[in-house]
């Protein structure tokens, strides 16, 4: 495969790129997906200092 | 000579000025800390990207693939799958807003405001403190041998040289300053990177040319390595030899896997002002991560060729047997200088973003979660005492840079990314999906994988447990299982990775300790996952 002697290996050679493009496609589906903001989030008035 | 040194000092000049604007935007611990939790989407990408994937993975496991082939690849796959895919959508989102729900600015404070634990926070700091100059000393070594190849400088002159720069660099400025270089330092790497993958695969005629000359030069294979399981550079590993278990589970799984628990990359997590950053650091960080680990194993394997073209040895023959000298040889050797010249700054450039971010969280694991939570004392302010903890992360690595012998880059590497995944890994992951997962839980759990991993470094993984010694001088031997029968479960344990046991182990103590012991307070869990 690819001229790779190791079946196991063009394998891995290949994974690598799509696992690139499903970073790209994920990336652009997920683009403009923002949830709520760490802003908006911060609300200290509940939190306590951690005991042991 | 003289056009590299000006571009070098030219570029320092760039890197100070970055430092110093960082250094006035850093006004509260908060900033210093996380950036303000407001680093851009593309900032936030290359940042994290540059800061994970450096000089070390460059030259040390660049320079692996120049020995051990093509097996390699497995990484490039683990780097992008599980490193950038898997870190973002499954960590990176619960991690930022968890880490905000708990006013966390550490890696450290994170694991223990979840788990209401001192005790977590300080250990996990402590570990960091301790462990990261390894893995941080292998960056400097990469960048040493570069410049002791590609300049002509003495090799521990080098050392000091960079750790100095870093030095007034990093303590200069927070984290904001180390977003700001990181992005412009992984742009710069990217592009050379990609120049590399051209000009290595038109010199051999295109890609399957390439590879099947690689493949043809089998026969070439080190007596070194063959006796060790090599079958040739896209042949692969002979299936359970020393060889093929050191590059799987020492390589391959510890650094593949380890990155979801790495301190410095949790802290970019929290760094994102929302979900947008993350899913847009997917998109970047694939693209880079590929086109930095990809092209480096693949060139460092292809050098082979170009190396025997033209001096009649593979890259390990020509490098001496030290490894991590491979790429720095292939570069100076066989590239056009220009092309050096700009590959020189683009490895200090890796060097100082990876550096840069350790040094920071290493400073804040001393100083914030070690001696302020850890040991409960009240310091002269949360900058000032980060910052010592920066100045002496930075000696230490310096130490370990100048004691730790050839070819040790990527195992290096190796070494912390694995043992963050057997201490840090389970309490990490049980700790944002299970609200059943305890404090002792994560006590147990974070300790039993910590004992487990030393332990076998120490007593059973013959590379390290001959070079610490402790086991001849308790044992006599360099290993517990010295000697065992080839094939035997003792055989393969002397060379399989201590963090691939240790891992499951301290995942199995987490999950049995947190059903036999009371769940947390249903406040504090709410609290926990308010945003999630």
């Amino acid at each position: 495969m690819l001229g790779i002697a190791a079946a196991e290996l063009g394998w891995a050679y290949l994974l690598s790129i799509l696992a690139a493009l499903l970073c790209v496609v994920y990336g652009l589906i997920k683009f403009n997906d923002s949830g709520p903001l760490s802003e908006e989030l911060r609300d200290f008035s509940r939190w306590a200092p951690p005991g042991d | 000579m003289l056009a590299k040194i000006v571009l070098a000092i030219l570029y320092i000049g760039l890197l100070l000025w970055l430092g110093y604007k960082g250094w006035r935007e850093d006004r509260q611990a908060g900033d210093y800390l996380l950036a303000g939790r407001q680093a851009s989407p593309f900032l936030l990408a290359l940042s994290y990207g540059a800061s994970f994937i450096s000089t070390a993975a460059i030259i040390g496991f660049g320079g692996a693939a120049g020995a051990y082939g093509f097996s390699l690849l497995w990484l490039t796959f683990l780097n992008v799958f599980v490193g950038i895919f898997i870190a973002f959508t499954v960590f990176g989102k619960r991690t930022r807003r968890m880490g905000v729900a708990l006013d966390a600015h550490t890696f450290p404070e994170l694991l223990g405001r979840r788990y209401q634990s001192r005790f977590v926070q300080g250990f996990a700091g402590l570990l960091i403190f301790l462990f990261l100059p390894i893995y941080s000393s292998a960056v400097l070594i990469g960048v040493a041998r570069f410049l002791e190849v590609n300049l002509g400088l003495n090799y521990t002159w080098a050392l000091f040289f960079f750790i100095a720069l870093m030095a007034v660099y990093v303590l200069a400025g927070g984290l904001k300053s180390t977003l700001y270089t990181d992005a412009f330092q992984g742009a710069l790497v990217f592009l050379m990177m990609a120049g590399l993958l051209i000009f290595t695969y038109a010199k051999l005629g295109g890609v399957g040319a390439a590879h099947q000359a690689l493949g043809d030069l089998a026969p070439q294979v080190p007596a070194a390595l063959k006796s060790q399981g090599m079958l040739g550079w896209t042949q692969g590993l002979e299936t359970g030899s020393p060889l093929w278990l050191m590059v799987y589970t020492t390589l391959v799984y510890a650094v593949g896997i380890g990155v979801l628990a790495q301190p410095q990359l949790v802290v970019r997590h929290m760094s994102a002002g929302s979900d947008r950053e993350l899913n847009r650091s997917v998109l970047w960080g694939g693209i880079f991560t590929l086109g930095i680990t990809g092209v480096a194993f693949v060139v460092g394997a292809l050098s082979n060729v170009l190396f025997f073209q033209q001096t009649g040895q593979v890259a390990y023959n020509v490098a001496e047997g030290n490894i991590d000298r491979i790429i720095p040889l292939f570069v100076s050797n066989l590239l056009p200088g220009w092309y050096g010249v700009l590959f020189l700054l683009a490895m200090l450039a890796a060097a100082v973003s990876t550096l840069g971010s350790h040094f920071h969280v290493g400073g804040a694991s001393l100083g914030r979660d070690f001696y302020e939570r850890g040991l409960g004392s009240a310091g002269q302010g949360e900058v000032t005492i980060t910052r010592l903890g920066v100045a002496v992360t930075i000696l230490v690595t310096l130490i370990w840079g100048l004691v730790l012998p050839p070819s040790i880059i990527a195992r290096a590497t190796a070494f912390f990314f694995g043992l963050c995944a057997a201490v840090f890994l389970p309490v990490y992951f049980l700790g944002l999906y299970w609200k059943g997962m305890t404090k002792a839980g994560a006590v147990v759990s974070m300790l039993g994988g910590a004992g487990a991993s030393f332990f076998l470094t120490a007593f059973v993984h013959v590379k390290e447990s001959a070079a610490l010694g402790l086991c001849r001088s308790v044992f006599g031997v360099d290993s517990l299982v010295a000697g065992a029968v080839p094939g035997s479960l003792g055989a393969i344990l002397q060379y399989t990775d201590p963090n691939l046991i240790a891992m499951p182990l301290a995942l199995i103590l987490a999950l049995v300790v947190s059903l036999t012991t009371p769940r947390p307070e249903a406040d504090h869990i709410e609290l926990c996952w308010r945003h999630l």
